[in-house]
């Protein structure tokens, strides 16, 4: 970006921020959350910045992309959780002393599972993923890519078994 | 802004002004943007109040230079599964986003999809400026056709004529409203097992927050609502999880019909054609509208609920 870019940028954030904060707390029901789906947004207003300093209205632009953001964060945290859910469900079933031999073994691994618990870490206790990267070491962009990574293994896990 | 309105939305509480703001989310409409404003600028002052919800954007700033600026070439941190895939491989150029956005615009169905959601998003933001007025907003469900929208400059433009032309976002949606509840592990009989044959399923999303759950359907027809430029459309609105709001107290009013079907009754209200039942049980409420529905298939939808 050069900088008559990142002052655009800058401008807008300052004049949109503090409502789309609140738009996006309405939507996800927590404040740090909220906020990452705000500098999500930013995120994207960089990425398009060609696009957005020639638009004839930049802040209602801004505005879709929060809500395409908010509709892709309450869908994949749904999904998310129902990978998590699952999978609890089934090593709940291998802590039993009735369980199958085999199930067991199959899950007996699944709560030091990394994977399993960046995954849990996320969606069951709300972390962000810059609250994830921060524990990690990692910077977000990592850490949104480790994470899809976990997600996809666990998918994998789970439609194997 | 009209500060007329501005001053009715300050007398709904947070919880009502947030809803409507979700509604907002899933509508993609910006028909309603001066309500929203509205909203947001009530949220905004009432943020600011306490130490604890300010909200300080020299700090958001200064976490977006270091944390997320970094990278941002990048887009979103939440991409699509395929859009995961589509970056991993060839990037596409300039001329393929431009057919990809072409063929997006050409999906009428999907641009009417978004009015019939502001439709529904509208009359819940009524709803709620019903209640600053000294309605109940269950109440208002109920006598809506005589005291909510019969004075069309107290809820703005019912009828939402110019769509944003963005399509529903799908990503993660389920293939059926009966799919979303089975996710959620909901057993309670909620799910539509009938719907007139010229519907056809247009998206499911569920939003999950501290308060609950809500699953929002939409249901499309390629026929035109009143014989108009707006497609016929249903939607079904789920709520769960969370604690029922102190207006949730159903009451009959005038105006509404009470239909009983699998034990439970239903409050069934029209106004101008767009026909709306509501009705709550233990852990959800429920709702149902359509712009062109008739209220014998308004009925034989609720009965196949519970069929």
């Amino acid at each position: 970006m050069t900088d008559a870019e990142k002052k655009f940028v800058e401008k807008l954030y300052c004049e949109m921020a503090a409502k789309l904060l609140v738009r996006a707390r309405a939507s996800l029901g927590d404040r740090s959350l909220a906020e990452e789906a705000v500098q999500d947004t930013f995120r994207v207003v960089c990425e398009n910045i060609s696009t957005l300093t020639s638009h004839p209205n930049p802040h209602g632009w801004v505005t879709t992309a929060l809500k395409n953001i908010l509709r892709r964060i309450a869908a994949k945290r749904a999904k998310d959780m129902a990978i998590v859910q699952k999978l609890s469900e089934l090593a709940d079933v291998s802590d039993t002393d009735d369980a199958p031999p085999d199930i067991d073994l199959l899950y007996a691994d699944l709560t030091e599972n990394e994977d399993y618990k960046l995954l849990k870490r996320y969606v069951a206790e709300r972390c962000t993923i810059r609250e994830l990267a921060r524990e990690l070491g990692l910077s977000v962009d990592a850490c949104a890519k480790r994470l899809q990574r976990a997600r996809e293994r666990l998918k994998k896990y789970f439609e194997n078994s | 802004m009209s500060e007329q309105l501005k001053n009715r939305l300050s007398q709904l509480s947070t919880d009502r002004l947030e809803e409507m703001l979700r509604l907002d989310s899933l509508s993609k409409s910006t028909s309603s943007e001066n309500v929203i404003s509205a909203v947001l600028e009530v949220l905004e002052e009432r943020a600011a109040e306490s130490e604890e919800t300010a909200i300080d954007v020299d700090a958001m700033w200064k976490s977006f230079c270091e944390d997320y600026l970094p990278g941002a070439e990048n887009g979103s941190l939440y991409l699509d599964d395929d859009e995961v895939e589509r970056k991993c491989g060839a990037a596409p150029t300039v001329r393929e986003k431009a057919r990809g956005s072409k063929r997006r615009s050409l999906r009428a169905p999907a641009r009417a999809a978004c009015a019939v959601a502001a439709v529904i998003a509208l009359f819940f933001s009524c709803v709620g400026i019903a209640e600053a007025a000294g309605y109940d907003a269950w109440d208002a469900v109920a006598s809506w056709t005589e005291d909510v929208f019969a004075d069309g400059g107290r809820c703005g433009n019912l009828i939402v004529s110019d769509p944003t032309g963005h399509e529903p976002d799908g990503t993660g949606s389920y293939p059926s409203l009966q799919d979303a509840l089975d996710a959620y592990g909901i057993t309670e009989p909620i799910a539509l097992t009938w719907i007139p044959k010229e519907y056809s399923a247009e998206y499911v999303v569920a939003t999950t927050t501290e308060r609950g759950v809500s699953v929002f359907a939409l249901y499309m027809s390629d026929e035109k609502a009143h014989g108009g430029e707006t497609s016929k459309g249903i939607t079904v609105t789920v709520s769960f999880g969370g604690t029922a709001s102190a207006d949730s107290q159903v009451q009959s009013g005038g105006g509404s019909k009470v239909y009983k079907s699998g034990g439970v009754e239903h409050y069934i209200a029209n106004n101008a054609g767009n026909l709306v039942a509501a009705w709550h049980q233990d852990g959800y409420e429920a709702f149902i509208g359509g712009n062109d529905l008739s209220r014998a298939d308004m009925k034989r939808m609720i009965r196949s609920i519970y069929e």
